[in-house]
């Protein structure tokens, strides 16, 4: 999706609609399936399947507890789907024209630089720990959950430098508040078709819920 | 039983990057190896593909008699694994005593390896590598960030390297130690210039004041400071 | 002029210097505090006590260009024309306007090829270059370079070189470990443990130097 306003905004429906109940996740789901690349838009499949093994675990204890633990699993599941695919659509530099366009060049500008930053400190993050993880096979340290934990110091002392190092950039450059931008935004048609579909997900997403408001104002009725 | 004779073999390699594309074939005997490079070319991609951190795309890198790899990595901090020097030193299986007998390093065993000057930390952590033998020693631009002196004092140590297969990847122009082979990286292929001094001759990526010295028919025996000096200084 | 008395930071310690306008190279072992001078021209790190004055101005009020050692140490975004451009938007130069600069500097340094480019996908002599466009996109008054060759080839060295002597910058302050480079310069200043020991024209300088590593081997043979 190359207009990233459509795609924030569709992110933001599409998670609000699995979140609140199967039907809306159902739908999200088949958005996801029609207009994302799918399994492709997962760049590294480790972390997701582990964040998902994570909510599976949750979800037992949910469902083993009397909770919905199934209903948690799927919401939860296409949320991380609909999340993985937002990461994997970021192109450099759009948070910026889309922060300038959505609140100015004064707040927006600055909210989007900070969303900008943050990306690249997760990209640098991950190369860090690569980096780290080469250091340690090369001296023959084995990589366990006990040698792990210095590396993790170490990547919290990399980052502090790194946004030392960035803070004294942004003043070398000039920085103080805001900055100029004219945003620039490359809608297709194919956005335009994805976005409107966005509006049948909430639909799926509200439609329970309207039918609940009504159920329950019946029985409340027939109560009173 | 005879040991194996070590060296590393390059057969078919071709390497692919979003920028560039290396084809790589050949043979790093026992002995110093020099691999000169354009920025960008892939030296140190085919630095780490030979140390077997990443595998190349086509081909194989085989590593017949060689039991232990070091890399040395062009930016020091992707080294450190320890919050101080001390536990640097350490991580590196040195023994502490015999680095930080070094003035260099004396009063700085506590401190954090980001603490000192990049210079330093470069200085520190090839002192560490060069603490212990390995058979296959890789070394991706390790004159970066260092001073002329600690340059200097680095060919001096490499040139005390007798065994094993020790290959260099660098730019550096100036302080050069005796090498055995020259290789360098042109338009995506690396080739084999040979053993000095018949190969300084056929290097195109020579420095500028050893290619103006075989201008004036005066090629070096080798590539080294004092080797450079003595060409210069012939009649 | 660069205006610098009683100055003292850490172990960094000068009495009294003028730099004069052009290309001021320091040089010196690994920790004797050339970075740290540089820093402090920058404005980046403040005085303990003394003074730095560029042109009777004090740094934090000049335009600076600033250029790391370390090629990912100099990037805040993550597309090349963002970071080019980085400096004309905060100092909220129109759009238009900031758009002619980034491309007029890019095209004097030769990367406008670069410009949709991520950065992390550059070696690390085009990185330096985007740097120093970044950093000359507001024609700063002073240009700081902290060993920005020590990573690079003769090429690129060369091409640098170039677009420093036509920067049009008053200042350029930097240091680097290849004496070939620090010979082509108007000033240099050598530091030993935070002290400068020699200051002057190249070939004064070096004529203290003839014993040791830093003087230029050109220089040495004559070439």
């Amino acid at each position: 999706m190359q207009d990233v306003r459509i795609r924030v905004c569709a992110g933001a429906i599409l998670s609000c609609a699995a979140f609140l109940n199967l039907s809306g996740a159902a739908a999200a789901l088949i958005w996801w399936l029609i207009f994302s690349p799918r399994l492709k838009s997962i760049n590294q499949i480790r972390p997701v399947i582990g964040l998902i093994g994570m909510i599976g675990i949750i979800a037992i204890i949910l469902q083993l507890t009397g909770g919905s633990g199934f209903s948690y699993f799927g919401r939860m599941t296409v949320i991380i789907l609909i999340g993985t695919w937002l990461a994997a659509e970021y192109q450099p530099g759009e948070f910026l024209h889309f922060g300038v366009w959505l609140l100015g060049t004064r707040i927006g500008f600055e909210l989007g630089l900070m969303a900008e930053m943050a990306m690249q400190s997760l990209v640098t993050l991950l190369r860090d720990f690569d980096h780290i993880r080469t250091a340690l096979s090369m001296k023959g340290v084995p990589v366990t959950p006990i040698t792990i934990l210095p590396a993790g110091n170490l990547l919290i002392h990399l980052e502090l430098a790194r946004a030392r190092d960035n803070a004294e950039l942004l003043a070398v450059r000039g920085y103080q508040n805001g900055g100029t931008l004219e945003p620039v935004f490359l809608p297709c048609k194919r956005d335009i078709v994805a976005g409107l579909c966005v509006i049948i997900v909430l639909f799926f997403a509200l439609f329970p819920f309207v039918n609940f408001l009504y159920f329950d104002s019946e029985v409340l009725r027939g109560l009173l | 039983m005879e040991s194996e004779v070590m060296k590393v073999v390059l057969d078919g390699v071709i390497l692919n990057r979003h920028s560039f594309s290396l084809a790589a074939q050949g043979e790093f005997s026992q002995g110093i190896h020099l691999v000169s490079g354009a920025v960008g070319s892939g030296k140190s991609t085919l630095a780490l593909a030979i140390a077997g951190i990443f595998p190349p795309e086509q081909g194989m890198i085989s590593r017949p008699g060689i039991d232990s790899v070091m890399i040395s990595m062009q930016f020091p901090e992707y080294h450190v694994t320890g919050m101080t020097l001390q536990e640097e030193c350490t991580s590196w299986g040195c023994k502490p005593e015999k680095i930080f007998s070094s003035p260099d390093f004396f009063t700085k065993k506590h401190q954090s390896p980001f603490a000192i000057s990049r210079g330093e930390l470069k200085q520190f952590h090839l002192s560490c590598i060069l603490e212990k033998h390995y058979d296959l020693l890789i070394f991706d631009e390790p004159f970066s960030s260092l001073d002329c002196e600690s340059k200097q004092r680095f060919c001096q140590r490499l040139s005390q390297q007798k065994k094993g297969v020790t290959i260099l990847f660098t730019h550096e122009e100036t302080f050069l130690p005796r090498i055995d082979r020259i290789w360098e990286i042109i338009n995506g292929v690396l080739h084999d210039r040979g053993a000095p001094p018949e190969a300084i001759s056929q290097w195109s990526g020579a420095p500028p004041h050893i290619k103006k010295l075989i201008g004036q028919g005066k090629t070096p025996k080798n590539i080294s400071f004092d080797d450079v000096l003595e060409a210069a200084c012939r009649t | 002029m660069i205006e610098i008395r009683d100055l003292r930071y850490r172990t960094l310690h000068i009495d009294y210097i003028d730099i004069p306008e052009g290309i001021t190279t320091i040089i010196g072992k690994n920790g004797s505090g050339k970075t740290t001078l540089l820093r402090l021209c920058a404005g980046i790190t403040v005085p303990e006590s003394g003074t730095i004055l560029i042109d009777r101005t004090p740094p934090r009020q000049t335009t600076t260009g600033w250029v790391n050692e370390f090629p990912d140490r100099n990037m805040l975004f993550s597309k090349v024309y963002d970071e080019i451009s980085s400096p004309l938007r905060f100092g909220h130069v129109a759009p238009d306007t900031a758009d002619c600069e980034v491309r007029n500097i890019a095209n004097r340094s030769g990367i406008s090829h670069l410009l949709s480019r991520r950065v992390y996908d550059l070696s690390g002599g085009e990185k330096v270059l985007v740097a120093l466009a970044a950093a000359l996109a507001t024609h700063p008054k002073i240009l700081i370079l902290d060993e920005y060759d020590s990573h690079l080839d003769r090429e690129h060295c060369d091409r640098i070189e170039h677009l420093l002597r036509d920067s049009g910058c008053d200042y350029i302050l930097r240091c680097t470990q290849q004496m070939e480079t620090a010979a082509g310069s108007d000033t240099i200043l050598m530091f030993d443990e935070g002290k400068l020991v020699h200051a002057g024209h190249p070939a004064d300088v070096f004529s203290y130097l003839k014993e040791t590593g830093y003087y230029p081997f050109s220089w040495r043979v004559r070439l």
